[in-house]
């Protein structure tokens, strides 16, 4: 019995599985297949071009979001008042490069239309540019350890001045023990920080997108060079708090020490 | 000896004035920008005062208020305290913080940004 059902339903699917290409064979006279394959092709050729004009699109979109990218790290660059007139004038150079090479890039792409010549063009954005894998993030090293090698240098002025001070109370014979032990600590801290941040911009300048992927260990090291010397500074700058704190103890002051 | 006592007060009393406008005020400069050079010339200044004897040998001190330690020429036999410092240097102590404040969160905020481009690596992902 069983065996009978199985029979049944698989001749039954035989017989549905050739009807569609029976069907076929008798409605479609050779010049219409020929129209129909006509018609594959025209869509087959319009999927193929929509693909290159999404293809081109994305391209672009992606080419224009460096460009404002770069427009911001000028901004960023041009904005700062600490950053070494030597390392502005590379990185805005470099900058300028890559603005005009994208761009470059960019009409190359527009004028393609073949899916190939996409394929070689597109990997350019980023093999040859690396604009958030290299150069943002050096732009943004080099600035931030020249603002700390700027800070590092007003600590040290101020380090200089609060000695002068407690050399003055010493004289009357205060006890500046503790404050000179902290400004002892201070200059320490500005030292090794100034050390630290003026070390990152040699770290990274030289840095170029052909250095990618390896680049990155050496923009993380600069980081890790950087945080250190934004603690040490930090530190000092405490320091520095205390210090003045007992400075207005002993000299006076409007309010609660 | 009343009149090195007032001396010394004079000029631990300007010295306190002159230290701390020096370091107070500005945003970060950079190095060798020609905003830099007051900063140090001031503290070149305050470094000098201990050899200064009289008020008038500092250039720019700011002028003494009611309450200030009396001169090197006054005559006044009072003793001369530490604490006898006008609020306005006080007030300059103040600044020198306030500006090493300022200095810091602008690196604080430059660091931020250079954790954050470090973190957009990601954005080199071919789409």
């Amino acid at each position: 019995m069983t065996m009978k059902r199985l029979m049944t339903a698989a001749l039954a699917a035989l017989i549905l599985a050739a009807v569609p290409g029976m069907a076929a064979a008798q409605e479609a006279p050779p010049g219409e297949r020929a129209t129909e394959a006509r018609e594959d092709q025209a869509a087959t050729a319009q999927r193929q071009a929509d693909f290159v004009n999404r293809l081109k699109a994305r391209a672009l979109e992606a080419i224009d979001e460096r460009l404002v990218t770069i427009d911001e790290l000028e901004a960023a660059i041009d904005r700062s008042d600490t950053v070494h007139p030597g390392h502005a004038g590379q990185l805005n150079g470099e900058l300028r490069g890559s603005a005009a090479g994208l761009e470059s890039l960019a009409g190359k792409i527009g004028d393609a239309d073949d899916v190939e010549t996409l394929r070689a063009l597109i990997p350019k954005i980023f093999e040859d540019y690396r604009i958030y894998a290299v150069v943002a993030p050096k732009v943004h090293l080099v600035l931030a350890a020249d603002a700390a090698g700027a800070f590092a240098e007003r600590l040290q002025a101020a380090t200089e001045s609060l000695g002068d001070v407690l050399n003055r109370l010493e004289e009357y014979g205060i006890d500046v023990t503790d404050a000179e032990a902290l400004l002892t600590e201070m200059e320490r801290l500005v030292a090794t920080g100034t050390e630290s941040a003026t070390a990152v911009p040699g770290m990274v300048l030289g840095l170029t997108p052909a250095d990618y992927p390896e680049s990155t260990d050496i923009l993380r090291s600069a980081q890790a060079e950087l945080q250190s010397a934004g603690a040490d500074l930090r530190a000092a700058r405490e320091n520095a708090h205390v210090i003045v704190r007992f400075i207005r103890s002993v000299v006076g002051g409007d309010g609660p020490v | 000896m009343q009149q090195l006592s007032t001396t010394r007060a004079t000029a631990l009393l300007l010295a306190v004035v002159m230290v701390t406008a020096g370091c107070g005020s500005g945003a970060l400069r950079s190095v060798g920008s020609p905003t830099d050079q007051r900063p140090a010339t001031e503290t070149e200044t305050a470094t000098r005062m201990p050899s200064t004897t009289a008020a008038g040998a500092v250039p720019n001190a700011e002028p003494a208020g009611p309450d200030a330690t009396p001169s090197i020429s006054s005559t006044s036999t009072t003793t001369p305290t530490v604490a006898a410092v006008p609020g306005s240097g006080v007030e300059d102590i103040d600044l020198l913080l306030a500006g090493l404040d300022d200095a810091l969160a602008e690196l604080d905020q430059l660091l931020n940004q250079a954790a954050a481009a470090m973190a957009a690596e990601k954005g080199e992902i071919i789409p």
